[in-house]
């Protein structure tokens, strides 16, 4: 089986940032209503700002521990395959 | 954003801000706390497996797993608790001389306004339930009206009694300035 068709350890980090681009945009829809009907009080700014500097700092650390990871590692052994693949060219020699 | 610290939607002439009630602290203290919970649950969880399974750490495959899972959900629970956050903050009970104005946020794209004039309330009732609202001192409040939305409800607000004492008294002098007779 060509290795190039087995899925990598990307899967996982795709579906990450599937769920960050969801994060993102719902987390501007809520600032948004936040800014828009909130009161410009201590405690609403205080809250948009944290929920701002916590997001970064979770996606700044996200990054540096995803980008740390060898992206190119098979999800599962080829081996197994290529020993399927042999057991079956096997059977109808 | 609501700058002004009087300000009342569609203002009246002559009318005047009683007051803005929000829920209890206690609400948002929750809020935080579950919050928290939800934050340390996957420390605890992974913290658990790694030292039940430490092979689990040498297998690449199976870290990057659990780094995307984490992740992922560290950002859900994030906006999940602004969210709640949200809908409790911006629902808004704005009191005034003359009406009860009941904004309430319900979801991202489901907000509802309503409408209360104090002559037409025909009854206040508080209520508190359970050990932490009576110590705490924050219960239910409902208004019974004769207007089209015929019950108002707005829970978990700090000191219902007495509020709903101020809201009794308001609609009684509203009554008096429309000579409108109690019901």
């Amino acid at each position: 089986m060509d290795t190039q068709l087995i899925p990598t350890v990307a899967f996982f980090f795709y579906g990450y940032f599937f769920v960050l681009a969801v994060f993102v945009i719902f987390s501007l829809m809520i600032i948004y209503h936040l800014l828009r009907f909130g009161f410009f009080s201590l405690i609403n700014i205080t809250v948009i700002v944290a929920y701002l500097a916590v997001s970064f700092a979770l996606i700044s650390y996200s990054f540096t521990v995803i980008y740390g990871f060898d992206w190119s590692i098979q999800l599962m052994d080829p081996a197994i395959f290529s020993n399927i693949t042999d057991s079956v060219s096997a059977m109808k020699l | 954003m609501i700058t002004a610290k009087d300000f009342i939607p569609d203002k009246n002439s002559g009318e005047r801000l009683v007051a803005n009630i929000w829920p209890h602290p206690i609400v948002f203290i929750k809020i935080i706390a579950s919050c928290l919970f939800l934050f340390i649950l996957p420390v605890i969880f992974l913290y658990g497996i790694t030292y039940a399974y430490p092979q689990i750490v040498e297998n690449q495959i199976l870290t990057a797993f659990f780094s995307a899972a984490c992740f992922s959900y560290y950002l859900f629970v994030l906006m999940f608790s602004l969210f709640i956050w949200m809908t409790n903050y911006l629902d808004v009970w704005t009191v005034t001389t003359g009406r009860i104005i009941s904004r309430r946020q319900n979801g991202l794209f489901s907000r509802t306004v309503s409408e209360l004039e104090l002559y037409r309330v025909q009854d206040i009732t508080s209520e508190q339930k359970g050990f932490l609202p009576t110590v705490l001192n924050y219960g239910d409040l409902y208004i019974q009206s004769a207007g089209e939305q015929e019950r108002f409800v707005y829970r978990n607000i700090a000191n219902p009694t007495g509020m709903a004492r101020t809201i009794q008294k308001l609609d009684e002098e509203a009554k008096v300035k429309f000579n409108r007779p109690s019901v």
